[in-house]
Parts: structure tokens; sequence; C-alpha cells
């Protein structure tokens, strides 16, 4: 099984990301990062998710407090207060494991050969560990980002929330030269829960489904009062990229973050010219297609294992 | 004179070309006047080609006005691997006996729209420098635009960046201006513009016609398919000027647009708002303060735009 750690800003779509990987793959640790909402409502909810999903042995690590240059933007309208509104979930009584997110990154990364990162918040957790250890670039195998787009954004029309936050962070993850696979809005706008998805999420017989049937309504809620046709299920096309490679269409794409641009920060310029000379090599692959139906199976497959 | 007024402003360039030949020989259309600006090549350049590719469309007595030769800010690059070193692909037009009018292309613009109690058109098929130096040095002409045609901008892939179209990167302060103008525009974006697009048989038929000015255009599609090696030649610019020809055969979206002036890899990126939102309970006024005046050519029926060229250019 490939060893990973998730770093996520729990968020209805991370915590479903959470109990997909948990059957799936090795999760060897939950940081979190501010993003959805604060570092202490999005790591509370990551205390939450390992409860009501009886996932305690995985250890949840505290991460950065807000991007690395700019103030925090959070996601409530999307979330609510919490971060992870919808659900009657009680506090939480499990520790959080000592130490900061990118320290557990790093030693993780040391430790471990053929380390896996699923990233699905902002990217400040990462770039720190890459900064603050230049060895990491050889130590990881493989990112599986949830983030950018190559056509529009949400948070603003060029730029993706995730990336919006902290577009520096992003830029240097970017530019690690560590091998990316970039699962962005124009994948994960291809998957959208649906109140027939909850349906049937409500109909298995464990306490976690029931957990989450309540949260996705939550999520459908707001998604819908946003002119949307469902809740995309961002998060986890970054999991499912790993745990069924064929689901989804890669593209290799030379993408750079925009830093600088007063309507454009935070975007992902993925280079889709035909064949130009002008274009740059490309640099990760990017997700463009995914079966929305093997998706939903996967999913609901592994909700009944709970 | 029958037709409707219009104004060209013009790059001139081998699609420039195409679109001159198909607005000068199209009866639906009244051609007023073609100004030039700088932009696939030096000013001086797009006079030559204006003022002869007018000539081969027995158009010699449309005014043409000479405009600016630099975009507002930046130094201006070319376009030569393209439009070739003379702009028109290699091929040597007979040089048109006609000379540039005194006026610059702005003062000339200024005085034709205060001339006339009607409305203008104008097509704007290259960078946007004359538009926006008439829009600030006189601001009332605004009011007396009835439609503003412009090829530029991209919603998906640029081409001379991997964001910005060639038009808008030539000068995005100006597209900054124009667009911020609430002048109603339709935007010919690069993601049509590549569409409409003819094959090597069809050039070669067009080049052993008759008419003078379908031989002329498809030795000007010929160009294309040599520079850009590829095995289809499109219209290009010409493609805008048929937006108004064939309207039925377009379909368009208004959405909000932003021109990205200092972002390090995405200046000269048209930012389109393509999220969804539900302005319907808004009044109608404040609904078009949000969705702007610029409606986009999202799609259009590629047949009855070849056709309409064809078509259009022996008449």
């Amino acid at each position: 099984m490939t060893s990973v750690i998730i770093d996520c800003d729990p968020g209805h779509d991370d915590a479903l990301a959470i109990l997909l990987a948990a059957k799936h793959l090795d999760v060897l640790g939950i940081t979190t990062v501010s993003g959805n909402e604060s570092i202490d409502n999005v790591t509370s909810n990551a205390l939450k998710i390992v409860e009501f999903g009886n996932l305690t042995d995985i250890p949840v690590i505290r991460g950065a407090e807000g991007p690395l240059f700019r103030d925090a933007v959070y996601a409530s309208h999307v979330h609510g207060k919490s971060g992870m509104d919808g659900a009657e979930i009680p506090e939480p009584t499990t520790k959080l494991q000592e130490g900061h997110a990118v320290d557990f990154i790093i030693d993780t990364a040391m430790s471990t050969s053929d380390l896996v990162l699923l990233p699905m918040g902002p990217l400040t957790n990462i770039a720190l560990a890459l900064r603050k250890e230049p060895k990491l670039r050889d130590r990881i195998k493989l990112m599986s980002i949830m983030g950018g787009s190559s056509t529009s954004g949400n948070y603003t029309a060029a730029a993706e929330f995730n990336i919006y936050v902290d577009a520096e962070a992003a830029d240097i993850v970017f530019r690690s030269e560590i091998p990316i696979l970039m699962s962005g809005l124009n994948l994960t706008r291809q998957v959208l829960a649906k109140q027939e998805h909850i349906d049937e999420i409500r109909e298995i017989n464990n306490s976690t489904a029931q957990v989450v049937a309540d949260l996705l309504t939550f999520y459908l809620g707001t998604s819908t009062r946003h002119s949307h046709d469902g809740a995309a299920m961002h998060d986890p096309c970054a999991v499912a990229a790993m745990i069924d490679p064929t689901m989804i269409e890669f593209e290799p794409m030379h993408v750079v973050v925009e830093t600088t641009g007063t309507h454009t920060y935070g975007m992902t310029l993925c280079d889709v010219r035909p064949g130009s000379v002008k274009s740059k090599p490309a640099n990760m692959e990017v997700a463009v297609t995914i079966d929305s139906d093997r998706f939903f199976k996967l999913l609901i497959d592994t909700l009944r294992m709970y | 004179m029958s037709g409707r007024n219009i104004f060209l402003d013009v790059d001139t360039g081998v699609d420039d070309a195409l679109a001159l030949l198909l607005a000068a020989r199209s009866p639906q259309l009244n051609v007023k006047g073609v100004t030039c600006v700088a932009g696939n090549v030096p000013i001086d350049r797009v006079v030559r080609n204006t003022l002869d590719i007018l000539n081969v469309a027995d158009a010699s007595h449309i005014p043409v006005a000479r405009g600016m030769e630099f975009p507002l800010l930046e130094n201006m690059f070319n376009a030569t691997e393209i439009h070739g070193e003379n702009g028109l692909g290699g091929i040597d037009l007979p040089a048109s006996g006609s000379t540039v009018i005194d006026k610059h292309a702005v003062e000339f613009l200024a005085g034709e729209i205060d001339n006339t109690s009607e409305k203008v058109t104008i097509v704007a098929l290259g960078p946007l420098t004359n538009i926006a130096t008439l829009f600030r040095i006189y601001p009332n002409v605004v009011s007396s635009i009835e439609q503003l045609v412009i090829m530029g901008g991209a919603i998906g892939s640029g081409n001379i960046t991997s964001t910005a179209e060639f038009n808008i990167r030539q000068d995005p302060e100006a597209a900054d201006v124009v667009f911020n103008s609430d002048v109603p525009t339709l935007l010919y974006v690069w993601d049509v513009f590549t569409r409409v697009r003819f094959d090597k048989q069809e050039v070669d038929e067009m080049i052993a016609s008759d008419n003078n000015c379908k031989s002329i255009a498809g030795k000007l599609l010929l160009s294309y398919l040599t520079t850009k090696k590829e095995d289809t030649a499109g219209i290009g610019d010409a493609g805008a000027v048929a937006c108004l020809l064939i309207p039925e055969a377009i379909t368009t979206a208004v959405m909000p647009i932003s021109v990205e002036l200092i972002g390090e890899h995405t200046r000269g990126q048209t930012v389109f708002d393509q999220r969804k939102r539900k302005l319907s309970r808004l009044q109608p006024k404040i609904q078009k303060s949000i969705s702007g005046t610029t409606e986009v050519v999202m799609d259009l029926d590629v047949e009855s735009f070849r056709n309409v060229f064809v078509d259009n250019i022996v008449k």
C-alpha cells in the first residue's frame, strides 16, 4: 500500500477524501493548514473526522496558521462557520500529536521511502517544509494535489481557492521539480454529488455514513445556493488518482503560478497551446477527465466499509 | 451608398487584408474609412499594405489614415514569423496610387463620428492603441458608437503567451481603457478566430479564380499554409467582419471582462468571469453594471462563415 501524508483544511470534501484514503492507502498522518477556515477550526475538524471515522490510529498534526505572506481568507460561505457545518459531531477528545506539521512532513519523508503527499488545502505547509529541508525534494516520490485549474477559477474568476489563498507557497511547490499530479477545478467540476448520491449514502448502515450524509446535505445546499449543479468532490479526486489512476486521464503540461497579477493572482497557467515552439517543457501531469460513475462507486463502496 | 456604415482599424496583416477584402466588397457594408495601427508589422508597412489591398478590392476611394506607431507603454513586438517581413505573407501587390489622408487616425475618427447624427460601428482588428487614444482624447465619441467589434482576447489558451492573445498583449493598457468604456462591444476571441478554415485544395481553387479579389485572397491564405505549416488556413480577422454580415450564425454570451496589466506571466490576459450568478432578481441596470457590455462570441457556424467569405469577396 502506498504511504501517504494528507495535508488538509477540513472542509467537507477533505472529510470525504480522508475517509476514502484511509481504506485504500497507508495514511501515516494528517497535517492541517489554515484554509477553508482558521487553523483552530480545521484542526478540530480533522480530529472530529478521525473520531467519527474510527481512524484514531492516524496521528493529526497542526500546521501553519496562515499563508506565507498574505492575510488568510476563508471559505465559510461554502463550508459554514465551523468549516464543516451540517452534522452533530461531539467535540473531539483525541489529542493532537506534538510538534508542527512541517516537521512531521520532513521527519516522515526522511525516514520513509516512496512517500506520497496528498495536499488538499493551501500549500503553505508543503512550501515551508521544502524551504526548511532542501533534501526533501529527493525524498518525496510524488504529490497528488487538489488545486488550481486549467480553465477558470472559483474564489476569483481566474483562481481556484487553495492556490489563491497562498500563491507564493504554490509557486514554491510547483517549481520544486517533485513529480506532481494536479487535480484542478476543470476536473473536479465533473464530479458533482447530488441528492441521489446522498440518498444512497443514507442507506448505508453505519454511523460514519450517516455523518457523511448530513455533511453532504449541508455542502450540497451551499453549492446550490452558489448556482452550482451539485457539490463538487474536489479533494477526493486527488485521492482517487492514487487509488485508481485509470479512473482519471492526465495530460503533461507546463504549469506556472501567477503571484503578481491583479486579476490573475493565484491562477495556475497551464500551457495548452498546440505544439507551439514557445511552450516550455511539461513540468507536471494535469488531470483532464474523470469517470464520474466509477468515482461515486468507489466512494460509496468505501463508505460501506466503515 | 447603401449598407451599414463601418470604420475598420487594422494592422495589415495577412488576415486583416482578408478582412479588408471582405468588408470592401460586401454590399451590406459601407466602409467609410480605414485607420492603421502598428501591430503585426510597423505602422508604415501597415499603411502600405492597407492602401495596396484596398486597391485590389477597387476601393481606393476609401480614406486611409495613419495612426499610432507604438503601444501606449511598451515597445512593440511584431509578428513577422506569421505575416512575413512585409506583413502580407511575402506577397507583392501592385502599388496603389493612393496615399494616406493628412489627418492622424484618431483625429479622423473623432471628426467622422462628430459629423454624423447616426451612430457608427467600428471594427478593430489590431492592438487597441488608436481606439483607446480616441476614447481618452475625445470621450464624447463613446455615446455615438453603436457597436465596437473587436478581434482580441481569449477565454482559454492564448497565442503569443499561454494566456494572452496578440492584440491585447501588444497593448494591454489600451485594451483596459476600451473595455472600461462601456461601449457595446462584440468580442471575436481567439477561441473562435481559428475555426473558419480552408484546405489546400480550396485555396488552390481560389488562386485559380478569374476574380482578382478571390485570387489574392487565395494567395494570402496560401502564405499561412506555408508559414504555419498546417493543412488548413484560417480567415482570422475576416471572421470578425463576417459577424456583421451573418449575426444569426454566432452564439454569444455577456461576461464581465478585465485585462491583466501587471501579472508576471499573465500581462495581456483577458480575464473573463465565467462563474454563474443569479442576477435575474436584480434591476436590469444593476444586472448590466455587473455583467458589463461585452458580448463574447462563444461559437459560430463554420460553414456559414466560410460561405459568406467566399460569396462576398467576389461581389
